[in-house]
């Protein structure tokens, strides 16, 4: 988890380098932050039907719907900080 | 060169894209796969949660049990809502968790550890008759291997496997 991490940082910093304005690679920053937190919630759908099949003869939906739930809080977290990033444009902007 | 710096900067953000929402899914399955984070999910599971289809109608392991048993709607409910029973449940779904997740083989209960936890749910089950306790009892001796089978030997994937 760590290693993931410290390659986000590397990505953040290696953006800032290479984009010259950085209202705009922070622009940048905040849309992938929201676009990882729909991915997240797609990968959360995506696990709940994976187990809803795992077994047929006893309903899992508690388990699937407890493991979405987690997958919609960690999106809503990305996708918070997306929309922080963007107002924060806006904010240095004026 | 513009055109170079464009691509770099579209890889950059596909990468982080995907590194954020690998990472956030990682996260999921650290919490879930950890010992809290199975009791957290294993301590809301009901014997009717299992037995129920979304759609609010009973699956075909509810009609399994009754027919087993030979027992009467109303008497499989009372089973299912039966505090103690749901405890023993919870108790067993640990242990198949650990037995199939974590692969560890000691987790595993034996028949007589299942058969006894069922009798010890049965006999602390309030508002049950004598003939309904006697059914499960003595249907749970005869059965107990495919119980055992059952819970056991039901696959499961690990999410990690995904």
């Amino acid at each position: 988890m760590i290693y993931l991490i410290i390659l986000i940082l590397f990505l953040i910093i290696i953006l800032f380098l290479t984009v010259k304005n950085k209202i705009k690679a922070l622009k940048i920053i905040s849309i992938s932050s929201i676009s990882a937190g729909i991915l997240t919630i797609i990968v959360g759908y995506i696990f709940k039907y994976i187990i809803l099949n795992v077994t047929h003869e006893v309903n899992l939906s508690i388990i699937s719907n407890t493991i979405l739930s987690k997958f919609i809080k960690n999106s809503l977290i990305l996708i918070s900080i997306g929309f922080l990033e963007l107002l924060s444009t806006k904010i240095i902007k004026s | 060169m513009k055109n170079k710096k464009i691509i770099l900067v579209v890889l950059i953000v596909i990468l982080l894209i995907l590194t954020c929402t690998i990472a956030s899914t990682y996260a999921v399955i650290i919490n879930v796969t950890n010992k809290n984070g199975i009791l957290e999910i294993v301590n809301k599971i009901t014997i009717k949660d299992l037995l129920i289809n979304d759609n609010g109608t009973y699956n075909s392991t509810y009609y399994n049990v009754i027919n087993t048993l030979d027992i009467t709607d109303n008497e499989a409910s009372t089973l299912m809502e039966s505090e103690s029973l749901n405890e023993k449940l919870q108790i067993v779904l640990n242990t198949v968790v650990d037995y199939k997740i974590n692969n560890n083989v000691t987790a595993k209960l034996s028949n007589d550890e299942i058969y006894n936890l069922i009798v010890d749910g049965i006999n602390n089950t309030n508002n049950i008759t004598e003939e309904l306790k006697n059914k499960v009892i003595t249907k749970s001796s005869e059965y107990i291997n495919d119980v055992s089978d059952f819970l056991y030997d039901i696959e499961v994937s690990l999410l990690e496997d995904y």
